[in-house]
């Protein structure tokens, strides 16, 4: 019975993958409507709506062509100002195939030995991006992000 | 139609007073004329938290066979009082005399698709 351990994790944005994750989370979570009338003595409940949200922990480095993909995540939130507008900076979080879009595509994947692996793929909204220097350790970018919808693939 | 018979989730009942007319005079002596035998003015305000749209339209059927405001009815099926384990005729208006009359439509919020949440607002009068 296989286990599969961090080492079979990894992480794709836009399709490409994030060369160095240390660590992603998701977590659904569906809220309820409670329909417990006077007379009852028990919680009935009713599905309302689902959520779901996530985060992951990206090292910052940089390869020899001078990339690296903690930028790709940085650079969908922390902007310069452009005008867009007064002196604000875009919220669009798409790629360059993309520029209009204001979610991004995330795939979380685990690597089962198959071709696709098994994934959850969602659009997502990253809503927070912290940046971590401190001595001792890596530069280091936390992100959250906020699925839109249901995920469009799941396989896991 | 009768009045739909579903189990509130939250219900407030305000008992009303019996007509009566209170003079104040200057040195402060309060004299009170009482103007009728009848207790009146008791209010139900009626929560259906969270029912399916279905349900909530019994509501809007009932209002508007009332006439809104303006009709009174005195039939009110056992489920308005559910969970009430005294005496249940103390919510009824019947029981001082009165007839219910809606004090204002019924508000439905939609919560999701399918399920709403309804509020009447109930009035006893004589």
């Amino acid at each position: 019975m296989p286990f599969f351990t961090g080492t079979k994790g990894s992480l794709l944005l836009e399709g490409n993958t994030i060369a160095s994750v240390q660590n992603w989370t998701v977590s659904t979570t569906v809220s309820v409507l409670n329909t417990r009338t006077l007379s009852e003595s028990d919680d009935f409940f009713e599905p309302d709506s689902r959520n779901t949200s996530g985060s992951c922990r990206v090292l910052y480095y940089r390869d020899e062509s001078n990339l690296n993909n903690a930028s790709t995540f940085i650079n969908k939130v922390i902007k310069a100002r452009d005008g867009s507008p007064g002196q604000g900076a875009s919220l669009l979080q798409g790629d360059q195939n993309t520029p209009n879009e204001v979610r991004s595509s995330l795939r979380l994947k685990v690597d089962d030995g198959s071709a696709d692996g098994l994934y959850i793929e969602l659009r997502v909204i990253i809503t927070n991006v912290t940046l971590t220097m401190s001595v001792g350790e890596i530069f280091a970018a936390d992100i959250a992000f906020q699925g839109c919808g249901a995920p469009t693939f799941v396989n896991i | 139609m009768a009045f739909p018979d579903l189990v509130p989730t939250a219900r407030t009942y305000d008992a009303g007073d019996f007509p009566v007319k209170v003079f104040k005079s200057q040195n402060g002596v309060e004299h009170r004329i009482l103007y009728g035998s009848n207790r009146t003015n008791m209010k139900l305000s009626l929560t259906y938290a969270n029912i399916p749209d279905a349900n909530a339209k019994l509501f809007l059927d009932h209002y508007q066979e009332e006439q809104g405001t303006f009709g009174t009815f005195d039939f009110m099926p056992t489920g308005y009082v559910k969970g009430w384990e005294s005496n249940t005729s103390e919510l009824d208006a019947k029981t001082f005399g009165n007839k219910y009359r809606y004090e204002g439509p019924p508000k439905v919020v939609q919560v999701r698709s399918g399920i709403s949440t309804v509020t009447v607002n109930l009035i006893g009068v004589l």
